[in-house]
């Protein structure tokens, strides 16, 4: 368990190597960092615990006094919005003995706690707290909920638990522009499904598949034939903490070819999408957008424990039920796209574990081809940081 | 979990004694021994890690380009045949991510990952790696695959992880002729069925079971009852520093006389006419049980603390087998296997009694049959490997 970092005395010839901030030089992240109970406790605390996690839908929280709860792995959230019209969060527990206060999501005046009948309003100050008269000293506003900072960000609801935490507009106002430019009418599409699918492998390993030198190998479908839909493209724009990677469809054989497309799509017309997107937000949520009639999916990752994951998928069309194409996607991304790369992701952290294996080369090349690992790069050297500060 | 010992003050009183080098005036391993998590780390390193392991069969890498994959716990390897003609075994990851380069066992002129196409040949250099053409500095030989080692001991291969092992030709050569010695057809042997037995005990339960101290308790059917068993009580063992024999002499007045007592199909004119049992240090036991030319290889796996799995290959020389082929194997399948197994799943339950410190091992002068110095064996290198020769580690 702690004895991994010195079990690796046995490392073979990439011994040499090592992360470097320059993704031209640098080492993939080592291989303990996916495996190693310490290093995921820390990565709790520095990173979950301090940075904007996703955690609900605006479409949720519209009127005064609904509410969501949600999970940010241990740490129980509550979301509302008050009789002002403002967006609050909370730590879901009552300040009395602890117990959780609210369950799901719905519409509350009054919070009321199941075990004592502590009640709180939606600005979490405590209400009422049965026999209070008698107890001494007893003063109701020492008593409110703990506040979290909470922003909503494109139809999205974000917390951090990070008081301290630099505003998540401040650090990526450009993504949720990019969703309301790029995809046609973003916010009349309907979340229509949602995919659960546990994985078994460490979270990061999820992030470290943002490069396109997999593609032609483990999506053979997709690049690299005379009939593919897709150019050899992963055109990446890097922002502070956020990324956006394009992959160019191939429009003639889109037209030419079209009885082999994986789903059924159109890349002329209204309202459609003639690329593909997809958004990275440090550190764990993806967007992709897919040719064809507009639409829109969320990827959420959270770890279940230093070596397995769950990702759960959003998907959003314009229509509910959705169409034929659209279920043809849906079916696509998560029983082929998907499970090509979960394949591979699974194999990894088995590999990870071999004595003769301490970590590998990150392959950036200088012109930032589609098949250049710098997007790997970007989330690695985010949590090498945050492991170790700024040194390498 | 790992509480007992501070908790074992609570132990009935009993004069002190503790695990000793020698056998005469030994203890049992203490019981936390079989259940903390802690100790099951410092096995893997110190004992899986360090020993020769056993990965599978020479006849599956015979030709160049042939090879095998297989699990040391945690760790993936796989050994394969260079076109030299040379055995060589790698960890089994690429080492680009890490992901795992080959499964199950075949035949490959390049070993090419599945993730990025990372290509090696068989001789684990790097031989391409799509874009390094364009990756500062990048060099193909920094980044062969990480060698093992590996042996061929008669039909079996096995690799060791630690770069310092002694030869297992050197230390276990001498088995291979013993087992040419008592299966005559030994090198006809196959592997014509694996039975899989997933054990709720700790690894060193299996082991310790080389004595047979147990055996008219455990297994009446074949010693001791009144006559009409079909063993002398034998249990003659012979110990050298990382394998030894253990011995069961048939009764041939036995055999005549139970026949239609047998608990399976055999008769005195049978190739293999007593059965011998063979320990290769850690965790390989082997049969020969009379009948026609047999084999079973046992593999002891750990799991978990508390868990392992037993393999038992069943290698005859009869293709198809023979119904004397399919009854001993049956009869070690249906019969023997689960007494053992539930004698050591018991123990494993036991061992966590508060009350319960340690035993006795129960070793004679004369070495009886019934001498539990074969389990000593065992216990004293798992012990050294552990705390060195320091006795008073506990």
């Amino acid at each position: 368990m702690a004895t991994i970092s010195k079990a690796k005395a046995n490392v073979g010839q990439s011994g040499r190597i090592r992360f470097d901030p320059d993704p031209e030089k640098s080492g993939t992240l080592p291989g303990h960092y996916f495996i190693d109970p310490a290093i995921y406790q820390r990565e709790i605390e520095e990173i979950f615990f301090k940075t904007w996690q996703f955690v609900g839908w605006s479409h949720d929280v519209k009127e005064p006094g609904s509410y969501f709860t949600a999970d940010l792995l241990d740490q129980k959230i509550l979301v509302t919005r008050g009789k002002d019209n403002k967006l609050r969060a909370f730590y879901n527990v009552c300040m009395h003995r602890g117990h959780i206060l609210a369950e799901g999501k719905g519409s509350k005046a009054v919070f009321t706690c199941p075990f004592h009948a502590w009640s709180y309003d939606a600005t979490g100050a405590l209400k009422a707290a049965g026999n209070a008269e008698n107890v001494e000293g007893f003063r109701l506003e020492d008593f409110s909920l703990a506040e979290i900072q909470v922003e909503e960000f494109g139809r999205m609801v974000f917390v951090n638990l990070d008081p301290k935490a630099r505003s998540l507009h401040d650090q990526a106002g450009g993504l949720e522009k990019e969703f309301q430019t790029i995809i046609p009418r973003f916010n009349d599409l309907k979340l229509v499904h949602v995919d659960v699918m546990p994985i078994k492998c460490n979270w990061k390993f999820v992030f470290d598949q943002m490069e396109c030198y997999h593609c032609p190998i483990i999506h053979p479908q997709i690049m690299g034939k005379d009939d593919s839909y897709l150019e050899f493209s992963f055109d990446i724009t890097a922002h502070e903490i956020w990324s956006q990677h394009f992959v160019a469809g191939n429009k003639d054989n889109i037209e030419k070819h079209k009885d082999k497309l994986p789903y059924e799509f159109k890349v002329k017309g209204e309202d459609v999408l003639a690329d593909a997107y997809i958004w990275w937000l440090w550190p764990n949520l993806l967007w992709v957008a897919h040719h064809g009639k507009t639409n829109w999916k969320l990827m959420h990752v959270l770890p279940t424990g230093p070596e397995t994951c769950v990702q759960t998928v959003y998907y959003f069309f314009m229509t509910d039920p959705p169409e034929k194409g659209e279920r043809e996607l849906m079916d696509y991304f998560t029983n082929v796209l998907q499970r090509q790369d979960i394949t591979t992701m699974e194999k990894q952290q088995i590999g990870v574990h071999a004595r003769g294996y301490r970590m590998g080369r990150l392959m950036v090349d200088k012109e930032r081809s589609w098949r250049s690992e710098h997007g790997t790069h970007h989330f690695d050297k985010l949590i090498w940081e945050v492991l170790n500060g700024p040194n390498y | 979990m790992v509480a007992k010992s501070a908790a074992s003050a609570a132990a009935p009183a009993r004069p002190r004694f503790g695990f000793h080098p020698d056998p005469e005036l030994s203890a049992t391993m203490p019981s936390t021994y079989y259940f903390d998590p802690a100790i099951f780390e410092r096995e893997k390193e110190t004992i899986f890690y360090k020993t020769w392991q056993f990965v599978g069969y020479a006849w599956d890498v015979r030709e160049p380009g042939s090879f095998i994959t297989a699990d040391i716990i945690d760790q993936k390897v796989f050994v394969i045949r260079g076109k030299d003609g040379r055995l060589r075994a790698f960890y089994n990851v690429c080492m680009h991510r890490g992901h795992t380069l080959l499964e199950g066992k075949g035949q490959k002129g390049v070993i090419t990952c599945p993730f990025h196409a990372w290509s090696y040949d068989a001789t684990g250099a790097l031989k391409a790696a799509g874009n390094a053409e364009n990756v500062a500095g990048f060099r193909h030989a920094d980044f062969s695959l990480t060698e093992v080692k590996v042996e061929e001991l008669g039909l079996l291969v096995f690799v060791n992880l630690s770069n310092d092992a002694r030869s297992l030709s050197e230390t276990c050569g001498g088995i291979v002729d013993e087992f040419k010695k008592i299966i005559p057809r030994y090198d006809r042997l196959y592997n014509a069925r694996r039975d899989p037995y997933p054990i709720k005990a700790n690894w060193k339960f299996v082991l310790d079971g080389m004595e047979c101290y147990h055996c008219p308790i455990i297994h009446p059917q074949i010693m001791g009852s009144g006559g009409d068993t079909y063993l002398v009580p034998a249990w003659d063992v012979v110990e050298r520093e990382f394998w030894s024999t253990h011995y069961t002499k048939a009764d041939p007045k036995a055999i005549a006389r139970n026949k239609d007592k047998l608990p399976y199909d055999f008769d005195l004119n049978d190739e293999v006419k007593d059965s011998a049992i063979w320990w290769i240090w850690p965790n390989m036991l082997f049969v020969a049980h009379r009948g026609p030319s047999n084999l079973k290889v046992f593999h002891i796996v750990p799991t978990g603390p508390e868990t392992c799995i037993q393999y038992i290959d069943n290698l005859i020389a009869d293709d198809p087998p023979s119904a004397k082929n399919l009854s001993n194997m049956n009869y070690y399948r249906d019969i023997l296997q689960p007494q053992d197994i539930t004698a050591m799943e018991q123990q494993q339950l036991g061992a966590h009694a508060r009350g319960y410190r340690q035993g006795r091992l129960m070793v004679d002068k004369e070495r009886s049959w019934r001498s539990e110095h074969g389990t000593h064996h065992f216990q004293r290198l798992v012990w050294e490997s552990l705390h060195g020769p320091n006795y008073d580690a506990a």
